[in-house]
């Protein structure tokens, strides 16, 4: 065994997947039932109030904006896109927060909501000088990272990642597309499981999963190329 | 090449770890299948060099990004939109709702 190998075996997922679902679950429970309790568990959405449904979305909702915020702030170009950004996604969680199911994955379902408004926003606007849409160029870029070259390529190539600039990978993170860049966010930033991040971008496992390789492979080859 | 351990002459073992490389990493996969990459990964330096990389890029994203706190004039501006939505009834309105069902916990 090499001295690389053993440092990987320590960096080797220390839980199963199913415990860091329960991990997560167990948090949003805490949240909805523990927290509110006064609220959610006698909540009759049918009865329910225009102040009260008010109160229990600033308790519940508003709790998530500085995590929006800053996710917000990875997708879009300026800060000020970020706040616009965040502020549509919770002007549309209020307008439809009385279909919400209290109990249900409140983070994940405002995280769809910023997804599809941030998506929106940024088909219509079609402003994307920054992504790259040149499938030759990556195409090529793909190639070098995916050849498999020899382990000393690739250390070096690991020694170079991590001397890498804070701002570089950041650039690198808002060129790619937004679909791929929110896959990564939520799944290297945010640590959402590949179930959490379907629901949050509302597409099957199956999508996530390609889109998180390639999206990976792209920023490979654009922070080692 | 000469340094490569005898797994690594098997081809289609470094394939089969390649195309798990993510969904390991990410621990999507059950223990069994984890183990299965373990093994290999151990005794093969290149597999284990193209782990590394995946990680350090993984470890990059985590440095680059700060957390950072919402401004106070967003917060009231979410605020008072709350409100104005209250005053004109847009939490009423239908049209949002089938873009965004509730996602069970299961």
């Amino acid at each position: 065994m090499n001295s690389m190998a053993t440092d990987l075996l320590e960096i080797t997922p220390q839980s199963s997947p199913a415990e860091k679902t329960e991990a997560l679950e167990l948090s949003a429970m805490t949240t909805a039932t523990g927290v509110v309790d006064d609220v959610t568990t006698t909540l009759d959405l049918s009865t329910e109030t225009t102040e009260d449904r008010r109160a229990r979305f600033e308790h519940d909702a508003l709790q998530y904006l500085d995590l929006l915020y800053s996710a917000a702030l990875r997708m879009t170009s300026t800060s000020a896109d970020a706040e616009d950004l965040v502020q549509e996604t919770y002007a549309k969680a209020y307008a439809s927060f009385h279909q919400f199911r209290p109990g249900t994955n409140l983070k994940a379902w405002l995280y769809r909501i910023m997804t599809n408004a941030y998506i929106n926003s940024y088909r219509k606007a079609q402003r994307s000088p920054k992504v790259s849409d040149d499938p030759e160029v990556e195409d090529w870029q793909l190639a070098r990272a995916e050849s498999h070259t020899s382990s000393p390529t690739l250390s070096a190539e690991a020694a170079a990642l991590a001397n890498i600039p804070d701002g570089d990978v950041l650039d690198a993170l808002r060129s790619l597309r937004p679909e791929f860049r929110y896959a990564v966010y939520l799944a290297d930033i945010e640590d959402l499981s590949y179930k959490e991040i379907a629901e949050a971008m509302n597409v099957p496992v199956g999508t996530v999963m390609s889109r998180l390789s390639r999206a990976r492979a792209q920023l490979r080859a654009k922070l080692s190329g | 090449m000469g340094t490569l351990g005898a797994n690594d002459l098997d081809e289609t073992a470094c394939q089969h770890v390649q195309e798990r490389v993510h969904l390991f990493l990410d621990q999507e996969l059950d223990e069994d299948a984890a183990d299965e990459i373990r093994r290999h990964v151990v005794a093969c330096e290149r597999c284990t060099d193209e782990l590394n990389v995946w990680i350090t890029l993984r470890r990059l994203l985590k440095r680059a990004h700060h957390p950072t706190s919402a401004p106070e004039a967003l917060i009231r501006r979410i605020a008072d939109q709350i409100q104005q939505a209250d005053e004109d009834g847009l939490a009423d309105c239908p049209h949002e709702v089938a873009a965004f069902p509730a996602i069970p916990v299961t």
